[in-house]
């Protein structure tokens, strides 16, 4: 389970010592695709996507490895209550 | 008369309606408290001593011309700094808006509970947004190493310490039930649409939800009373949450306990939760195993949701002044405008189908309630939280809070935690998830705990 990211309403502290950062310096190498930048760079700029860019790649990393199984149940869920 | 800081809501509204103390008396020994403890906590982002006092006095003359406009009139309280507030700024802990001019108008909630009489004392702090990135300045009081709660931490603090009996905070994925447990408080996310949300700075417009804060349930009850919107208090409650839940039959609370291994509860908080689930048989309410591991599906879907919705709440601003917010919680929107559209979709279906589920799984049970730890941990050390803290099982990890609390933020259904004991690491919360509109019902079953337990949280607390 990650969104190490992910969690500031309800928990997130502190002093910079956030996944944030720890992310950021993990997956510096693993950067968005062509057309996530894209809309990265829609929302902030040119400037701040690549200042931004392996942190968000972190955080969208983090919530797209659950999103298979989050996938997989809400089908079924949404099957079996239309069936009801 | 110079510490009426101490009471509670109640003992405030009490103290107000038998003449013993005044609103103004009420108010001044709170800025007492405030000036000789906000040094060592940093719980406000703004206060307005004078307009406070002038409201005070107005509801002084109010009471004695026999127009008392009911329990929380003259009462103060504190407002998150996302909540609008006539006369004062909304600066909601950002440089984005650290030049903001005074609200013109009070956030719906806030004029309701001025219409009701309550006195805003200023406005509490929190992080940037609402989203838990950077770090207000606010002081864990019991111990300034420990994390203070988020992101109604001000809220939080400032009722904790007596600065104020209640406070208004807001519950996106938990952020009201959470400073309040880490507190020793008690924290309310109301049902969806219980209480209007318009003047709110929200972090997602359909999961955010205004929750009231007090050092009781009463006190928490009082304020939603004040606070929730007639139309929804006439129709689902008989006009007021207080007297449905005087009224209230509830008397069956579900526990899974095998699910609290998995959200990796520590050995002292599940005591502490199991003690008070003693204290509640003990005052006839039954306690059944259930199977309520459903509920760990919510946060995936509660993350694409909220994370989709700030995107778009924030995209004008971003654009304007994308440079101005924290690299933080900036990467954080941002990363919602990176979420499917497919994804968003089946993500608001689930919302519905998990929360028929719930109800259902309520009703099949006879229950009131599902109950478990608020959270899994006490107040964990500031500087052990990094970027392991949502790792499952991890004991000193906050993230399993979201598994916990995120089921009512997605559903919209309500949960309300209650201070329960004390551990080592400080407060523990016992959380309560209700079915639809069944506020009242959680607020009964919390205060026959809070009434029979033989503990008491201590609040308010001298900072260290």
């Amino acid at each position: 389970m990650g969104m190490r990211m992910l969690i500031g309403c309800a928990t997130k502290p502190v002093q910079h010592r956030s996944g944030l950062c720890h992310a950021a310096g993990r997956l510096r190498m693993n950067l968005l695709s062509a057309s996530d930048r894209a809309a990265l760079v829609d929302l902030i700029g040119e400037a701040l996507a690549a200042q931004d860019e392996a942190a968000v790649a972190a955080a969208i990393d983090d919530l797209r490895a659950d999103l298979p199984a989050f996938r997989h149940t809400a089908m079924r869920m949404i099957a079996e209550e239309s069936a009801r | 008369m110079t510490s009426t800081w101490r009471w509670g809501v109640p003992e405030a509204a009490a103290a107000l309606a038998d003449g013993t103390i005044s609103s103004e008396q009420l108010v001044t020994s709170a800025l007492d408290r405030l000036h000789d403890t906000e040094a060592r906590v940093h719980a406000w982002a703004h206060v307005d001593a004078d307009a406070a006092l002038a409201a005070a006095r107005e509801s002084d003359r109010r009471r004695a011309g026999g127009r008392s406009r009911g329990p929380l009139d003259g009462v103060p309280i504190g407002v998150k700094d996302i909540i609008d507030v006539a006369g004062m700024p909304t600066r909601a802990g950002s440089a984005v808006f650290s030049q903001a001019i005074p609200a013109s108008r009070d956030a719906v909630a806030v004029g309701r509970f001025r219409a009701a009489g309550g006195v805003v004392l200023g406005k509490t702090t929190t992080y940037e947004f609402a989203f838990g990135q950077g770090t207000p300045p606010t002081i864990n009081p019991r111990d300034p190493e420990r994390y203070a709660g988020g992101s109604s931490i001000g809220s939080g603090v400032a009722v904790a310490v007596g600065q104020v009996p209640a406070a208004l905070g807001t519950d996106t994925t938990g952020s009201g039930r959470n400073p309040a447990a880490i507190n020793g408080l008690v924290g309310l996310k109301p049902t969806a649409g219980l209480v209007s949300k318009a003047g709110t700075i929200v972090v997602s417009t359909t999961m955010d939800a205004i929750a009231p804060i007090a050092t009781s349930v009463r006190g928490v009850a009082l304020l939603l009373d004040a606070t929730a919107e007639p139309q929804a208090l006439a129709e689902c409650f008989g006009g007021s949450v207080v007297r449905a839940a005087e009224r209230s039959a509830a008397s069956r609370v579900g526990v899974d306990r095998a699910q609290w291994e998995r959200w990796g509860v520590t050995p002292a908080v599940r005591t502490a939760v199991e003690d008070a689930l003693l204290v509640l048989e003990g005052t006839g309410v039954e306690v059944v195993d259930i199977d309520a591991s459903e509920l760990d599906t919510a946060l995936t879907p509660g993350l694409v949701i909220s994370l989709a919705e700030a995107t778009e709440l924030h995209r004008h601003r971003l654009r304007a002044a994308a440079s101005r917010y924290l690299p933080e919680t900036r990467a954080m929107i941002a990363s919602g405008a990176l979420v499917a559209a497919d994804d968003l979709a089946l993500a608001l279906r689930m919302r519905i189908a998990l929360r028929q589920r719930v109800e259902r799984m309520l009703d099949v049970h006879g229950l009131g309630a599902v109950v478990s730890p608020t959270l899994p941990v006490g107040a964990p050390r500031l500087a052990s939280m990094t970027a392991a803290l949502t790792s499952t099982g991890d004991a000193e990890s906050l993230g399993s809070a979201l598994r916990i609390l995120c089921t009512a933020s997605l559903t919209g259904l309500p949960g309300l935690s209650v201070a329960c004991g004390e551990v080592d690491a400080g407060p523990v919360g016992m959380h309560f998830l209700g079915r639809w509109n069944g506020d009242a019902e959680l607020l009964a079953l919390a205060e026959r705990y809070e009434q029979a337990a033989p503990w008491r949280a201590r609040v308010p607390v001298d900072p260290r």
